[in-house]
């Protein structure tokens, strides 16, 4: 792409149902049903409705307020999602913010990653600074940062509904937590790591390898702990 | 090849670093990712790198990181490969041919060593001497040896081609592009053409693959 057409790019708008091309962009608004049929580079990317993509998305500031489904990796400074987003890829950028449900085949990387919400992701999340304020299931391969704040969220009534929808239940599980403060409530982990480790209530972990000091909340299980 | 590898527990001890250092360098592709080798353990999976070639990074970064950004580190990211040495016969055979080493790889020798982009050259040699009718003469190895390392350094990691032009005398001409298309005259075909940075990445993913 040559540098006349960086500078000269239009924005591109639906409203209603419609479809459109990827490629370079100013603003891309979405307001209704898209599909967008190749990857789109743009400095603000708004989605209010549901947009179906079919390639990547690099942008300034992506905003999704509805769905979003399709494949390719997002790479972008800011990334709200206040809805449902579903990708295969792999997402990057520097803040995070989902309130709501992101599933990725990919890895999630950030500086900041706040979570009020569920997510599956089938990679690697890597933040400096990860808050997870757990409303449904989240479930992630690895997680690896700085801080690493995981909160139980208050508490709805379940029930047995948690036999039949598992997904709504608010737990993350994760095979391996690493990071220098790590405090954790209602997690299901392998193996976590780090300096500093609180566990809080309603965990089970298989190990904690821990530096300067560890605290386990009586109703939570580790299995084992050792002091490095 | 054997490679000596370091978990990544005995790293941040080794090192003084902690996870988010880590995890920060990786995130900014500081530490590639091919280095991140996975192995099961008695204690489940774990992490590993090539011993050599993480501990001289990490040194490296650890001490440019007071005077600069971790986000101007990354735009050294060229002088970064500089910390790497890597040993001839780790090459020898699986990437670069041991005629091409043979050839070409003993003056650039440093306590059996070679510097990252001097790996790279050899291994460019390689590919043209099997691209090439022929192979290439002695004479044009050591030309493309003097062009790459006289012209590389000076495009500061912006994308480039290597072309080959052949004369109808059988003669050839070796060219660094940066960008634009090229039109030579009728006599003159291109025998071979070859994108620098394809070719690094082709480069860095065999090196870093491990067995």
């Amino acid at each position: 792409m040559d540098s006349k057409q960086e500078t000269n790019r239009g924005d591109l708008t639906i409203n209603g149902t419609g479809r459109a091309a990827g490629g370079w962009y100013r603003n891309v608004n979405v307001d209704g049903l898209a599909t967008i049929n190749g990857g789109v580079k743009c400095e603000t990317m708004r989605v209010n409705g549901i947009s179906k993509m079919k390639g990547g998305i690099e942008a300034d500031r992506l905003d999704v307020n509805g769905i979003m489904n399709g494949e390719g990796d997002i790479a972008a400074n800011t990334v709200a999602i206040e809805g449902k987003v579903r990708m295969r890829g792999s997402v990057a950028g520097d803040d995070i913010r989902l309130n709501g449900w992101l599933k990725l085949s990919g890895d999630c990387e950030a500086e900041n990653v706040i979570v009020n919400g569920g997510f599956e992701v089938s990679g690697l999340l890597n933040a400096g600074h990860i808050e997870i304020g757990l409303q449904a299931r989240c479930r992630v391969n690895e997680i690896g940062g700085t801080s690493i704040r995981v909160k139980q969220t208050n508490k709805r009534w379940i029930g047995p509904l948690r036999y039949f929808v598992p997904m709504i239940v608010p737990q993350l599980e994760s095979k391996l937590i690493e990071g220098d403060d790590v405090t954790l409530e209602a997690t299901l982990a392998g193996v976590v790591r780090g300096r500093s480790v609180i566990i809080g209530p309603g965990c089970t972990i298989g190990r904690v390898e821990y530096k300067t000091e560890l605290q386990v909340d009586p109703s939570s299980t580790v299995r084992e702990r050792v002091q490095i | 090849m054997e490679q000596e590898l370091i978990s990544k527990k005995d790293l941040l001890e080794e090192m003084g670093i902690s996870y988010g250092q880590l995890y920060r360098w990786k995130r900014k592709r500081l530490i590639p990712e091919e280095w991140f080798i996975r192995k099961s353990t008695f204690t489940g999976q774990e992490t590993f790198f090539p011993k050599g070639l993480i501990v001289g990074r990490i040194g490296h970064i650890l001490s440019m990181k007071d005077d600069l950004s971790l986000d101007e580190l990354v735009g050294k990211l060229s002088t970064l490969q500089s910390d790497i040495r890597i040993r001839a016969e780790e090459i020898q055979g699986r990437i670069v041919s041991t005629a091409i080493m043979e050839r070409y790889a003993l003056q650039m020798l440093d306590d059996g060593k070679l510097a990252f982009d001097q790996a790279f050259y050899l291994f460019v040699a390689d590919w043209l001497h099997r691209v090439l009718p022929g192979g290439m003469t002695e004479d044009e190895g050591s030309r493309l040896m003097q062009l790459l390392n006289g012209r590389i350094p000076q495009l500061e990691e912006r994308p480039c081609q290597l072309v080959v032009l052949q004369t109808s005398g059988q003669e050839r001409v070796m060219v660094l592009l940066e960008g634009g298309p090229l039109y030579p005259e009728e006599a003159v075909v291109i025998a071979a053409s070859l994108s620098i940075d394809e070719a690094a990445e082709a480069f860095r993913s065999k090196l870093y693959t491990y067995e």
